[in-house]
Formats: structure tokens, C-alpha cells, sequence
């Protein structure tokens, strides 16, 4: 159920859950900031709980040098930069103040602070698409060009998580596949989770067929397509102790599909 | 070749687990994979409480029916390669 106390007023805090995590994001100096991120996240506004981190956003003065997003813990601080970001969050609070150069950036932001949080509570977010079919969830993982979204516009808009990002988490010993709001070409992800019932690689072909992958193909395959920002062993070897699971707990297959036969019977081929 | 010289062990950041009976080995400065296999994947694994390149040899000529010029100059090229690439370090020798 969307949550929407007060969608007229941009001083109210927007909170947000996303894969499970709740985030209550600030915006004290940056008013057209909350407008604009109500927008972007619209989907996954959720009623605000007491455990959500509280994340203060800042407008970022001067851009930094980072090429690329990271993640560095230091006990219980953890900073998070690239160069149009820079935060500092505190785990025993869970709370901190993040200098993002504009609004766009706090997506970007927001995929390198859950990429670190899920990997501490049995989870990972995945460079893949993901939809819900009968009662299930399905991951497609795949780098730039393998056609996740246009494998996605192949399906119902409110079967599809997401075309770009999704995360996978283990919860109560069963993964489940959510969606996030960070999408590709296919607007919108949507805020709906499934049990995780298959993961599967997608190949571009001329027909619709599904052939099973030996498991440890699938996770070196699964592997490239985790995103993680951190560069520390601790990290790695709970990531690679992830993969190992979910790739024993759920079957993987190579999925070849072609955008141009709408294959009426592609939700039977997912879940046979 | 002689059993003594370096001794050399896995790199300490390296971050490695067995999935499905293959060795997965991630880099963790650069996020690279490593799969080692064959012979590679017994040396990586007889690296694992460090060892000299004589001794990898002596090891590989008890469990593979490979001549011992093949086995020294196989060996000594895989071990260049992870010194190269920093996978393994070498270890400090334990002073009495």
C-alpha cells in the first residue's frame, strides 16, 4: 500500500523502504529536492518506523576526484563518495549527513548505501531485471547490453520489479527477489517482492527456450552482476558466501528470448 | 629444482570459497575473479599453507604423470603469474 501522509508539504521527511531497508531522507536546505525525489521513489513512500536510518541530505559545494562510487566501514562509521556525493553514516545510530550535488545523484547514492547494508543482513542487490509470475519471482542478471530491458518491455508493466537493478535478500531461510526503484529504460520499478523461484541468464535468439545451467557457470555468472562498492575481504567472502547459497537454493537456467515473437506461453517456460 | 628459496602463500585480502567444487577467488582491490582449475587448482590449494616452488614441483610430480622439466617450468611460470598479480605473497621466514 503506497504511504502518502503528506505529499503537498516538501518539508516532510520522505521515507522510503526499499528491499526491506527503511531510509527516512531530510532535506532541510534542498526543498524542490523532496519534490523531485517524491517523483523518482513515488513507489516505495512507506510509513516511517523507528528502526529506518535518518539520512540528512546537504547540497554538495565542490565536485570530488572519484571516478567511481565507494564504500569504506571503519568500525561503525561508514563514508560513501563518488564525485558528485559525499556521506558519512554512523551504524549505531543509523543515521548521517550525505553532500549530494543534485537530486539525480541520490539514486546513485541510495544503490551504493543498500548495496552495503543488505550485504550485512543476507543480501545483494543484482545488475538484472526481475518480474513476478505466479506467485514467484524471477531474476534475469546481466551487465549493459544483455538485454534486460528489452527482454522487460517483453512483459506486463505490473509483472516487471525492475529492468535494471533488483535485490535479492534471504529472509527466514527462503530468498526473495524485491524490486527497487532504479530502473533502466523501462520506467519504474515496481515496490513488490516474490519468493525467489529461478534465476536465469538471458540470451538473444529467435525463439523462446530455457536450457538448465550447470550451477557453477551460474554462479560466475552471478558473481559479475553483484554490486558491491566496497573493496574489503570481509565483504567478498560474505558476497561469495550469498552466491553460493542462492545458487544451491534456486535453480538456474539460460533463457534465450527473442523481441520480436511474443511467445504467448513464456510465463509457463519461466516457471516449468 | 632445490625445495628451498621463497615460500609463498595466498594473498591475506583475497577473499575465496569452494561453491559447487570450484575454487572462486576474488580480488578484492580490483574485484577480479580467479577460478584456477587442472593442476592449477592443487597448486592454489597446496599454496594455501605456503609453499616453495620445489616443493609445488615435488607435489605435482607425486599426483600428475608429468616429467620434472615440464613440472618446473609449468610451476614456476603459474607461480610468476599470481606473484604478478599479487594473489600470492611471500611468506617472512619464522626466525628461532
Amino acid at each position: 500500500m503506497l504511504y502518502c501522509p503528506k505529499m503537498s508539504d516538501p518539508r516532510e521527511p520522505l521515507s522510503l523502504r526499499i528491499a526491506s531497508v527503511g531510509v527516512r531522507i531530510e532535506t532541510p536546505r534542498l526543498a524542490s529536492y523532496s519534490r523531485e525525489l517524491r517523483a523518482m521513489f513515488g513507489a516505495f513512500v512507506k510509513k516511517p518506523q523507528a528502526s529506518d536510518w535518518k539520512i540528512r541530505l546537504r547540497p554538495l559545494r565542490r565536485l570530488g576526484n572519484a571516478k567511481t562510487p565507494s564504500v569504506v566501514q571503519a568500525g561503525r562509521k561508514v563514508r560513501l563518495a563518488w564525485s558528485r556525493f559525499e556521506g558519512l553514516l554512523d551504524w549505531q545510530t543509523r543515521s548521517g549527513t550525505v553532500f549530494v550535488h543534485s537530486s539525480a545523484v541520490v539514486g546513485t547514492f541510495l544503490r551504493a548505501f543498500l548495496s552495503h547494508v543488505l550485504s550485512r543482513r543476507g543480501g545483494f542487490l543484482l545488475h538484472g531485471a526481475g518480474v513476478t509470475s505466479r506467485g514467484g519471482a524471477y531474476v534475469f542478471p546481466g551487465v549493459s547490453g544483455a538485454g534486460k530491458s528489452t527482454f522487460s518491455r517483453q512483459w506486463p508493466a505490473e509483472q516487471i520489479l525492475s529492468d535494471e537493478i533488483v535485490a535479492v535478500v534471504k529472509r527466514g531461510g527462503r530468498w526473495t527477489a524485491y524490486g527497487t526503484p532504479f530502473d533502466g529504460d523501462v520506467r519504474g520499478g515496481r515496490n513488490e517482492s516474490g519468493p525467489l523461484k529461478g534465476i536465469l541468464f538471458l540470451e538473444k535468439a529467435r525463439r523462446w527456450a530455457k536450457k538448465p545451467v550447470d550451477r557453477r557457470d551460474a554462479a560466475r555468472k552471478l558473481l559479475r552482476c553483484v554490486l558491491s562498492f566496497e573493496a574489503k575481504t570481509d565483504v567478498f567472502d560474505r558476497l561469495l558466501g550469498l552466491v553460493d547459497d542462492v545458487t544451491a537454493a534456486a535453480p538456474a537456467h539460460a533463457l534465450s528470448f527473442s523481441r520480436t515473437s511474443r511467445d504467448a506461453a513464456r510465463s509457463e517456460l519461466l516457471c516449468r | 629444482m632445490p625445495l628451498t628459496g621463497p615460500r609463498y602463500s595466498h594473498a591475506r585480502r583475497l577473499a575465496q570459497r569452494k561453491i559447487a567444487g570450484e575454487i572462486f577467488v576474488v580480488d578484492p582491490a580490483n574485484k577480479c575473479l580467479h577460478q584456477p582449475q587442472g593442476v592449477a587448482e592443487s597448486i592454489w590449494e597446496w599454496l594455501a599453507k605456503g609453499a616453495t616452488e620445489g616443493e609445488l614441483v615435488q607435489a605435482v610430480l607425486r599426483e600428475y604423470d608429468v616429467d620434472p622439466g615440464t613440472a618446473g617450468r609449468d610451476v614456476r611460470r603459474f607461480v610468476r603469474e599470481l606473484v604478478r598479480k599479487r594473489l600470492v605473497e611471500e611468506v617472512p621466514l619464522a626466525h628461532e
